[in-house]
């Protein structure tokens, strides 16, 4: 039995376009500006496009437009398919696609201009940090009232996590941004000093949390099973892993000011909650591969579970790689160095962005009434792209990093140390120059994908925005596995 | 517990999402709070000031050039970095930094105690086009800095909002700060900025602990 | 942190961190209906989604218990749980200092049997040149570069050659890296136009460059009446002053006609910091072996 109801898919195919742009440009200006780091001429003496000027636009491209449009889209698609409903309020829905497209475009314009608060990730000013609360509080109006309005009592694990991702992040949002405006383009935090370190590395932190994590595990819990084809691996290991991650990684902010004017105890507890983080983090991840028991003969048609299996390994790696540089002495060799870059971009290339393009191959074809991608020979080649691009950019920065850190510390058997600063850079110039060329690597892959959607969306192209309406099925209470039918 | 518990809130939205919302305010509220009100309570030694008109136009600048992506302003409690940099950066040192410039990478050295290392000239040179004094640099030039000038209307302005923050800026600063950054490029108030780093708003009796650090850069007493 | 505020971080932490136990606890043995082919039941989008119920890995609870016994023996022993200092009393304050005095007792006998040498011995020990180098990377190569050849743009001389400004003794190199220098040439374009000509070209003249001899006849008579009293009458200039001599082919500024014409219409006021502040005696001591070393120990280089 069908309801007449159909599935409101032209919000998530807006949102995937827009994913699909901004991954583009946000990382076309990281790879422009690792490019300046190797050859500062490139800076041209021009204001905007400076690399301190730019390096910001880079990280809200990449995290906020990139990962925000598809963690939008994705959570629309995931909770009107894990709910047998439609979304609730269309109207509100376009709205929180066209106002999340504003704040990015105003964000991105801005920042290169020194419009900026300095807080990291949270750059934008004011008047555009009011937008994004807006824009994030029809978000979750829609997302909760989808919910309300779902035919499936039980609320899935992906929804969960979507929820706390809505949820958290917007109070991170308020919480940090709070701040008194001078003008239109100036404004002053409530916070200084030692304070308003702490409730920036909090929101940094879990920014990372809840946005690169917590957002994309609801992704992932739901787009791994559907295409490994098999049941989550663990209900119970679920509940445990989302409760313990969403409440301990809110303390281990206080890792980002090891040894700095931030009183003692708050460094120590930041540390003895990372710790504990590692287990939840893990949990997850291996929640996610176990369900590939079973399934692991797919790794060798599908590329989508190939970007899916592999995802979830960097998260296992870099997760734990973030619980080693939160212990005190880790942390006083890795801080300030390299080394964080190449865990921040072993997360975010590995995990997030491998995660979310492995679901975007998945999603796509249902989304626009395709039986399959266009070409899965160019999944397998931005498969390689991608991983090849990530590996050659972590591995040098870790290298770097390690570097760096060794170099600062070095001190001669009479006491004195024995490198100057200078040398630690030039040390390192050959690096930057070959994480470059991983970003290059990773954003040709990203053409090959935008090439492959555009002939996917030939059909939904064609019948310009009349797309194939996916009709809703009545929920059944119990079902016996079955074949993958091709659309929803 | 048992299950049905769990079962009761993952068929309750409401139950769900607000026992998220309680599970993730735990950890700001114990760490955010109790620092923020401590924090408060540091107070600068006798003669501390918040920034003067021009130093306060040059950090603003500092922010909106985006510094703090390469240079850190906090010298870690860390043996190898008092060494290098000179004694460890406290919390009286920054708290009228608005927003805090602790910095999270250090493609260039740390700038906390910068002031007066270099000469103008040089800091000047350094930020017009930084491989004129360091051929193996790799930092940006920020020539426009030479030519924009100072908007003194906007600092009193800014003035004026610090001290609804809680800054002590009296009147009389308020008025004077125009006339005080009148003329000034932005590179002079960068400069003076940077000359001020590690000077002013240094505790006047060192914390215990530096009192075993060595003087400044202190390799040896 | 005041008692209050100790609570409750402590609560919190207590809360938080006992509830994740208990689930973590209750998980393995929660008593979950499960169906004949191992799932919960729940079902979601169209019969795809749906819930396995294994058990937890035995790796990841052995894991889990040995990260909550360290995260918990970690507050034992280090401050963190509210006001508590923790078992072995440790403060980064502490490990810094500890550290430091350790460091200090391998660096000290060092300095301190250099302190006892003179600047010119300091100079040929091999011990202080290696300290001396780092030093001087980090502290002076920003105006007078990696091998101390100096910058014309900064006026910041040459220190590898054999010409001093301000005297090349090692004690002379030791005042100036202690208090600074601080050039102070006026400017003067007050001579008017036509005299700030003449003088260049007598300049040139004075170090032996192609010059235009009339004029720097006219020049010469300006110089003696402006220039003497600072560069001496013959333009060698004076150490006390740090007045350059202008005798020679060595520049502070460059020697080009533009160069010359600069300083004498605008002035130079070049400015060395003075590093007693940031440096040690000791330290002082050892950076002027290392420019001694550069200028009489070293092939004497111009730049």
């Amino acid at each position: 039995m069908t309801s007449a109801e159909c599935y409101n898919d032209r919000v998530v195919r807006l949102f995937l376009l827009a994913a699909t742009v901004w991954g583009i440009v946000g990382m076309l200006l990281g790879m422009y500006a690792a490019a300046e780091l190797a050859w500062p001429g490139l800076n041209f003496d021009i204001p905007w496009l400076t690399f301190s000027r730019l390096r910001p636009d880079h990280t809200f491209g990449v995290i906020f437009a990139f990962g925000g449009s598809a963690l939008m889209g994705t959570c629309y698609y995931v909770v009107q398919r894990t709910g047998h409903t439609r979304l609730a309020w269309d109207r509100l829905a376009e709205f929180t696609f066209w106002g999340w497209q504003l704040v990015c475009v105003l964000a991105m314009a801005t920042m290169p201009f020194g419009i900026t608060q300095s807080k990291e990730y949270a750059e934008p000013e004011w008047f555009i940090d009011i937008l994004i609360a807006i824009v994030w509080i029809g978000f979750g109006a829609v997302f909760f009232a989808t919910l309300a309005r779902r035919r499936i009592r039980h609320i899935y694990v992906a929804n969960w996590y979507y929820g706390a991702f809505i949820i958290a992040v917007g109070l991170l949002h308020v919480v940090n941004n709070l701040a008194f405006p001078v003008s239109l383009t100036k404004s002053y935090p409530i916070y200084s000093g030692v304070a308003d370190a702490m409730v920036q590395w909090w929101y940094g932190h879990n920014a990372v949390a809840f946005f690169l994590t917590a957002g994309f595990l609801g992704m992932m819990y739901y787009f791994v099973p559907r295409q490994a084809q098999q049941p989550l691996w663990s209900y119970r290991f679920s509940i445990v892993n989302f409760w313990a991650l969403i409440s301990v990684y809110m303390w281990a902010g206080s890792h980002h000011l090891m040894y700095t004017a931030l009183p003692d105890w708050v460094q120590s507890v930041g540390m003895a909650f990372s710790l504990v983080l590692l287990m939840p983090s893990w949990g997850s991840a291996a929640n996610g591969l176990l369900t590939f028991n079973g399934s692991w003969h797919r790794l060798r048609s599908d590329p989508a579970a190939k970007f899916m299996v592999l995802a979830l390994v960097f998260y296992a790696a870099s997760t734990s790689e973030g619980s080693l540089m939160a212990i005190k002495t880790v942390n006083s060799l890795s801080h300030y160095t390299d080394w964080t870059i190449a865990h921040v971009h072993s997360g975010s290339l590995g995990w997030v962005a491998m995660i979310t393009i492995g679901s975007l191959y998945a999603m796509a074809p249902r989304a626009l009434g395709r039986p399959a991608m266009h070409s899965n020979k160019a999944m397998e080649l931005h498969f390689w792209l991608h991983t090849a691009g990530t590996l050659l950019y972590v591995v040098a920065m870790w290298i770097a990093g390690v570097t760096e850190g060794m170099m600062w510390r070095a001190t001669q058997p009479d006491g004195s140390l024995t490198y100057a600063f200078i040398d630690s850079l030039l040390a390192i110039k050959p690096l930057y120059m070959a994480r470059w060329f991983g970003g290059v690597l990773i954003w040709l892959g990203m053409w090959v994908m935008a090439w492959n959607l555009w002939h996917t969306a030939a059909d939904a192209r064609r019948k310009i925005i009349q797309p194939v309406p996916v009709p809703i099925p009545e929920p059944v209470a119990r079902q016996t596995p079955a074949p993958l039918p091709t659309s929803g | 517990m048992a299950y049905r518990h769990f079962e009761f809130i993952e068929k309750h939205a409401w139950t769900l999402g607000i026992l998220t919302a309680v599970m993730v305010s735990l950890g700001g509220l114990a760490e955010i709070l109790p620092t923020f009100v401590e924090a408060n309570r540091v107070k600068l030694a006798a003669g501390g000031k918040p920034y003067d008109p021009l130093r306060l136009a040059g950090r603003d600048i500092y922010v909106r050039e985006g510094c703090y992506l390469c240079h850190s302003q906090m010298i870690r409690a860390l043996r190898f970095e008092t060494q290098r940099y000179g004694r460890f950066s406290t919390a009286e040192e920054s708290i009228y930094d608005r927003p805090f410039q602790w910095g999270s990478k250090r493609t260039g050295p740390d700038l906390a105690r910068v002031g007066g290392k270099y000469s103008d000239d040089w800091q000047r040179l350094h930020l017009m086009d930084p491989r004129t004094v360091v051929p193996q640099s790799n930092m940006p030039g920020y020539p426009w800095l030479a030519t924009a000038r100072v908007d003194g209307a906007d600092i009193a302005a800014r003035l004026r909002t610090l001290r609804t923050l809680g800054d002590p800026y009296t009147e009389a600063d308020i008025a004077g700060a125009a006339k005080e950054v009148d003329g000034k490029t932005e590179l002079e108030a960068l400069v003076a900025y940077l000359q001020g780093l590690g000077i002013a708003n240094e505790p006047q009796t060192a914390p215990p602990a530096a009192a075993a650090a060595a003087p400044i850069a202190g390799s040896s007493p | 942190m005041s008692s209050g505020w100790s609570w409750w971080v402590i609560g919190l932490i207590v809360f938080n961190l006992g509830t994740t136990f208990l689930l973590f606890l209750w998980a393995p043995r929660a008593k979950v209906p499960v169906l004949p082919d191992g799932t919960t039941g729940h079902v979601w989008a169209h019969g795809v989604l749906r819930e396995g119920m294994h058990r937890l890995p035995r790796w990841w609870i052995a894991a889990s218990f040995a990260m909550y016994l360290a995260a918990a023996g970690y507050l034992v022993l280090y401050p963190g749980f509210g006001n508590r200092q923790g078992a072995l009393g440790w403060t980064s304050g502490k490990e810094l200092a500890s550290a430091t005095t350790a460091n200090a007792a391998k660096l000290d006998p060092a300095l301190t049997r250099l302190a006892a040498m003179s600047v010119e011995a300091v100079a040929d020990d091999a011990q202080a040149r290696r300290l001396g180098e780092r030093l001087f990377v980090d502290n002076c190569a920003a105006c007078h570069g990696r091998e101390g050849l100096g910058n014309p743009l900064l006026g910041a001389p040459n220190l590898a050659d054999d010409d001093w400004l301000y005297g090349g003794s090692g004690e002379d190199i030791t005042a100036s890296i202690r208090d600074g220098r601080s050039g102070a040439m006026p400017p003067w374009k007050a001579l008017g136009d036509l005299a700030v000509k003449n003088l260049v070209q007598h300049v040139r003249r004075l170090s032996g460059q192609p010059h235009d001899a009339a004029a720097a006849a006219e020049g010469g008579a300006i110089f003696q009446a402006n220039c003497s009293a600072c560069h001496g009458p013959e333009g060698k200039g004076n150490p006390q002053l740090g007045a350059p001599n202008l005798t020679d082919d060595i520049w502070l500024y460059g020697g080009s006609l533009a160069a010359i014409e600069t300083s004498i219409r605008n002035g130079r006021q070049g400015h060395m910091p003075a590093w007693n502040s940031r440096l040690s005696g000791a330290e002082i001591h050892v950076l002027a072996g290392h420019v001694y070393h550069l200028s009489h120990r070293g092939q004497a280089r111009a730049r």
